[in-house]
């Protein structure tokens, strides 16, 4: 009896390796799909688009990276708010006019299939006078003031895409305007004439057009072929809130254009992926993709360039808080990164510049 | 004696016992399976941490 058991416990040993083993080998072979599910793909339709323009207004959203990281510092750190730190607006060499401030903001026009155009302003930068330097150039202004521009984006509330609304409001002071929820009351109040003295901050054109909020963890259509999707994304300088657009361009795939994308790029594309119709192919990213904006460098900010190429990008347009140090790293990686021109103070041709444009279609 | 002491000795070494094989068979890939299982559903949730 007790030989017998000993045989049956050591059969048991033996069946049960070999049984673990064999599924561990079918598992990932031929039986695949049914263990590793494949993973969803999104099927919100968001239409179709004929093509997508964008232009740099700026980029450079500020002249000095050592006198804004010292500005937060002296402030008190990244935790403060950004409403109440007296950003350096005078004696910075590299400034404009002595003020540090620039700002980022990209003309975005939208052609549909039935031929007619959209156009979408993203962000509204910082420094009034040097926006309006830069809505000049473009002629921005002049499209402001004729309702061109059909809508002002916000990507989010900081100070370098948003401070520099007065810019937009005294051209258009009525044009309407989209948030990602999570601005802040000082935000709000920008928009209706309030004044920050400590941040050299102020608006004297009150915002009277439509303004809306728009939720996290959705797809807000926009136009044929265009929406936004929110983030719950919690951000420095005491700011919550990001939002991107996404575009469908028509026979060539997705689109994604981001402000800052605080939320991660990876983690935006694959929210695209999993809520948006034709996410399994993104064709074009452009904007900033915050991966080193000080040219710093992180380990991990390898394995996220070796991720990007798996999402099928065939244009990669990138600026601002994107840092040279990651276009550099992006190039050498084989990323179909498109260089720029260097134009307007930008100081490099590695991406796209003020003045600069990419088109998707 | 020895040299039959032996032969018994090797014979049993050779000698599976079945039932304990395909029991342990059974066991052996159902453990895999819900061990998988249990991953593969926490890889691809969205909402477990």
């Amino acid at each position: 009896m007790g030989v017998s058991r000993r045989g049956f416990l050591k059969g048991l040993a033996l069946g049960g390796t070999t049984g673990y083993l064999a599924m561990a080998g079918a598992s990932s072979t031929v039986l695949k799909d049914v263990f590793i599910p494949p993973a969803a793909v999104g099927d919100f339709d968001i239409g179709t688009c004929k093509s997508v323009k964008c232009t740099v207004v700026s980029e450079t959203s500020w002249f000095n990276n050592k006198r804004v990281v010292q500005d937060m510092k002296d402030a008190g750190g990244l935790l403060v708010n950004q409403y109440i730190i007296p950003w350096s607006n005078t004696g910075v060499k590299e400034g404009y006019n002595g003020n540090n401030a620039g700002g980022y903001s990209a003309l975005i026009d939208l052609e549909l299939l039935d031929g007619s155009k959209k156009k979408i302003l993203l962000d509204c930068g910082w420094n009034t006078e040097w926006m309006d330097e830069c809505f000049k150039r473009e002629g921005v202004d002049k499209m402001l003031k004729n309702k061109e521009i059909d809508v002002l984006v916000l990507s989010h509330e900081h100070f370098d895409h948003f401070f520099g609304v007065e810019s937009v409001l005294k051209n258009c002071p009525d044009i309407p305007i989209i948030v990602p929820k999570g601005f802040y009351k000082e935000g709000f109040d920008l928009l209706k004439g309030a004044s920050f003295p400590v941040a050299h901050l102020k608006n004297d054109y009150p915002h009277t057009g439509p303004l809306e909020v728009r939720e996290s963890g959705k797809v807000h259509p926009l136009f044929p072929g265009c929406a936004t999707i929110s983030f719950d994304s919690a951000i420095i300088c005491r700011v919550l809130g990001e939002q991107g657009l996404v575009f469908n361009v028509k026979d060539k795939g997705l689109v994604a254009i981001t402000g800052c994308c605080h939320m991660g790029i990876i983690s935006f594309l694959e929210e695209i992926k999993h809520r948006v119709k034709g996410g399994d192919k993104i064709y074009g990213i452009q904007g900033g993709l915050h991966i080193s904006p000080f040219e710093d460098w992180d380990p991990q900010y390898d394995d996220l360039i070796q991720a990007l190429p798996s999402y099928g990008v065939e244009v990669l347009g990138c600026n601002h808080c994107t840092g040279y140090l990651t276009a550099e790293k992006m190039i050498l990686a084989g990323l179909p990164v498109v260089q720029g021109t260097a134009r307007f103070r930008s100081k490099k041709k590695l991406f796209l510049g003020n003045g600069d444009q990419i088109v998707f279609g | 004696m020895d040299e039959n002491k032996a032969l018994e000795a090797k014979k049993s070494w050779m000698d599976i016992n079945w039932p304990g094989f395909f029991a342990g068979l059974v066991l052996g890939a159902g453990l895999f399976y819900i061990t998988i299982r249990i991953i593969s559903a926490l890889m691809f949730s969205r909402t477990a941490a």
